[in-house]
């Protein structure tokens, strides 16, 4: 059911989870793809890839369990 | 949770450097859960819960997972355990943060600190003032230029992140946006109007109860997800904050999901129904 819930999720979010099976690995070597965020906690104050370039960026996948 | 405190010092201690830390919830829990894990564990940098990647590139699938992105923008580190020597070989080649390749002379060294301590107001200034000075050397003149032309593009990303934010109605952005910009360009004649902006989008109310149902919206979807939610569970949860929001972007969207929504929930009931008829209709014949 949750699946199917997460159909109705999608209308209202470009919710990251929902696509997490689906992933291609990046590789050392590939120019990082903009990551587009569309929801915050603790928004930072440049929010692209792009406006952070120049700098280096570490960015974690996690969760709680 | 070890990892978690070990971003955290890395935040404290190369933040100052040009290191920006992201985090990507990529798990499906509460609002409340997701927000006593960064407040148990003072979690100090930017957390990520939705984003778009259609072509899958940054692969949660199995976590954790680590990216370390160069001073080129391309990936010099993948993997589930971070690399501390990678991050710091590459954060020694940066000079001034934000600065990117720029070559600083000595006159401009106080323009490239406030940079990096994000007052592009003041290291415009400053720039332009070592430019100005009669006896500039071409070099100068030509790094002030640059750190004046990086504040300029500084800025118009800026302007128009929280411009096209407040068209979508995404004030919460927008808001995030002009607000850095206020902070960030002080003295910048650009950035002139920028508090009175800022000023009249908090003081509409419209706007303030926008920017209320974008945070509960993404916070009922996630109590909804993160556990069985029936559809008769969504269908009320979004039919309630409909009513809450009534008026605001979000309860239309809400309004328009439950109507899709009623409607599989009927077509479901009707076969359902259809497939009971014809399982009488053969238990009659037998």
């Amino acid at each position: 059911m949750l699946r199917q819930m997460t159909f109705y999720a999608m209308l209202l979010f470009a919710c990251a989870p929902l696509f997490a099976q689906s992933a291609s690995t990046l590789e050392v070597g590939d120019l990082a793809p903009e990551l587009h965020v569309t929801y915050w906690f603790n928004t930072p104050e440049m929010t692209t890839l792009g406006e952070m370039r120049g700098d280096v960026v570490l960015i974690k996948a996690w969760g709680i369990s | 949770m070890q990892q978690l405190l070990h971003m955290n010092e890395l935040q404290e201690k190369y933040a100052s450097k040009g290191l920006h830390i992201i985090g990507l919830y990529a798990q499906e829990h509460s609002w409340d859960a997701i927000s006593k894990v960064v407040t148990d564990k003072g979690i100090k940098y930017p957390l990520a819960l939705n984003w778009i990647d259609d072509a899958g590139s940054w692969d949660c699938a199995t976590l954790p997972a680590v990216w370390i992105i160069g001073t080129d923008g391309k990936i010099k580190y993948s993997g589930k355990k971070g690399n501390d020597k990678i991050l710091e070989e590459e954060l020694a080649k940066v000079k001034f943060p934000g600065l990117g390749g720029i070559s600083v002379t000595p006159e401009l060294e106080e323009a490239a600190k406030a940079f990096s301590a994000m007052e592009f107001g003041k290291a415009y200034k400053l720039a332009q003032s070592a430019s100005d000075k009669e006896d500039a050397k071409d070099e100068t003149v030509k790094c002030a230029k640059a750190i004046c032309e990086r504040v300029d593009e500084r800025f118009k990303a800026l302007r128009n992140r929280a411009e096209v934010a407040e068209i979508e109605g995404n004030y919460v952005l927008a808001l995030e946006s002009w607000s850095t910009i206020e902070r960030r360009f002080k003295d910048y004649e650009d950035a002139a109007e920028i508090p009175a902006q800022v000023a009249k989008l908090k003081a509409d109310k419209k706007v303030m109860l926008e920017v209320e149902a974008t945070h509960a919206m993404y916070k009922i979807d996630r109590e909804l997800g993160s556990k069985t939610s029936t559809l008769d569970d969504w269908i009320s949860g979004y039919k309630k904050f409909a009513e809450t929001y009534k008026g605001t972007r979000w309860a239309e969207k809400a309004t328009a999901t439950v109507a899709i929504m009623e409607a599989e929930k009927k077509a479901a009931e009707e076969e359902k129904k259809k497939a009971e008829e014809e399982a009488k209709k053969k238990e009659g014949g037998k």
